[in-house]
């Protein structure tokens, strides 16, 4: 059936025939999928966003990632529009079943951004284990701020080298953000995803 | 024959999904990326075993009653 008329009386008070319409709670279009990175077999050294549109307030990423090459884990970086110079500054705390530790880029600004410190396990971790993190990247298309991002990351490997992982980054960039660019130290292994959101409203 | 680094990019505005060859700038800047982080996790992870012998230093040390440093104080006050 097409919808040829909706009103306000119709969502508020549905009859049967459009009472599928609306839920009277959901918001459809306030959190969208944009697109999302799957890796593929043969693996990828970076997983990227492009042509990101501007029609959202914020941004989220989601990620599950593993690694290839030793070492156990790896870093999780991000960048902005291609943007390898030094533009960036982050922290992290990092869990790790005692002491917490924190830690920064105190030599200053440096070429890249963190989601957390050795949130990707590698190929000599726990076999399928993933690591996850969800990022949130505020106000993306004001030109007047840098941008700020924050991130809950983590990986659990059934043994002590798990961590979870509260991080921020600081972009000393003016510019809309229109591309991003997720990697690590080594390539990314099948079943890395990364899904890209758009949140709208304020 | 090396292997040929590739990056997975998605067009956001069309879907369009590509798998294609790293630059020799963007190999550069990975291999940086690598090194940097090598570097920050050996630095954390001597960190961690530092501040926890000076917790176990600073335990004994109280049990027995003898002096702290001001090191061994620090590492167990927040």
């Amino acid at each position: 059936m097409s919808v040829r008329k909706l009103s306000t009386a119709s969502i508020l008070t549905p009859s049967y025939k459009n009472s599928k319409i609306w839920d009277g709670e959901t918001f459809p279009g306030y959190f969208e999928s944009i697109a999302t990175v799957s890796v593929g077999s043969a693996g990828a050294a970076t997983a990227d966003f492009t042509n990101i549109p501007s029609t959202y307030t914020h941004l989220q990423i989601r990620g599950i990632a593993r690694a290839s090459t030793t070492g156990n884990r790896d870093n999780l970086y991000i960048r902005f529009n291609g943007d390898d110079g030094s533009n960036y500054f982050w922290h992290n705390i990092a869990g790790t079943g005692s002491d917490p530790l924190g830690s920064e880029n105190s030599g200053g600004l440096v070429s890249y951004g963190r989601l957390g410190n050795s949130v990707v396990p590698q190929d000599d971790a726990g076999a399928n284990i993933y690591g996850v993190t969800v990022t949130d990247i505020l106000d993306y298309g004001n030109t007047n701020k840098y941008k700020t991002v924050r991130a809950l990351s983590g990986q659990d490997q059934n043994t002590t080298t798990g961590r979870l992982f509260f991080a921020s980054t600081l972009w000393q960039e003016y510019e809309a953000i229109t591309s991003i660019s997720l990697s690590s130290g080594s390539n990314f292994k099948q079943y890395t995803t990364f899904a890209l959101y758009g949140i709208r409203g304020a | 024959m090396s292997e040929v680094l590739m990056k997975t990019v998605v067009d956001c505005a069309t879907g369009e999904v590509k798998s294609i060859p790293l630059t020799a700038a963007e190999i550069a800047q990975r291999d940086q990326d690598a090194a940097a982080y090598a570097e920050q996790k050996a630095a954390e992870e001597a960190a961690a075993a530092a501040k926890a012998a000076l917790k176990e230093s600073a335990k004994a040390k109280l049990v027995s009653g003898t002096p702290l440093t001001e090191e061994e104080a620090a590492a167990l006050v927040l």
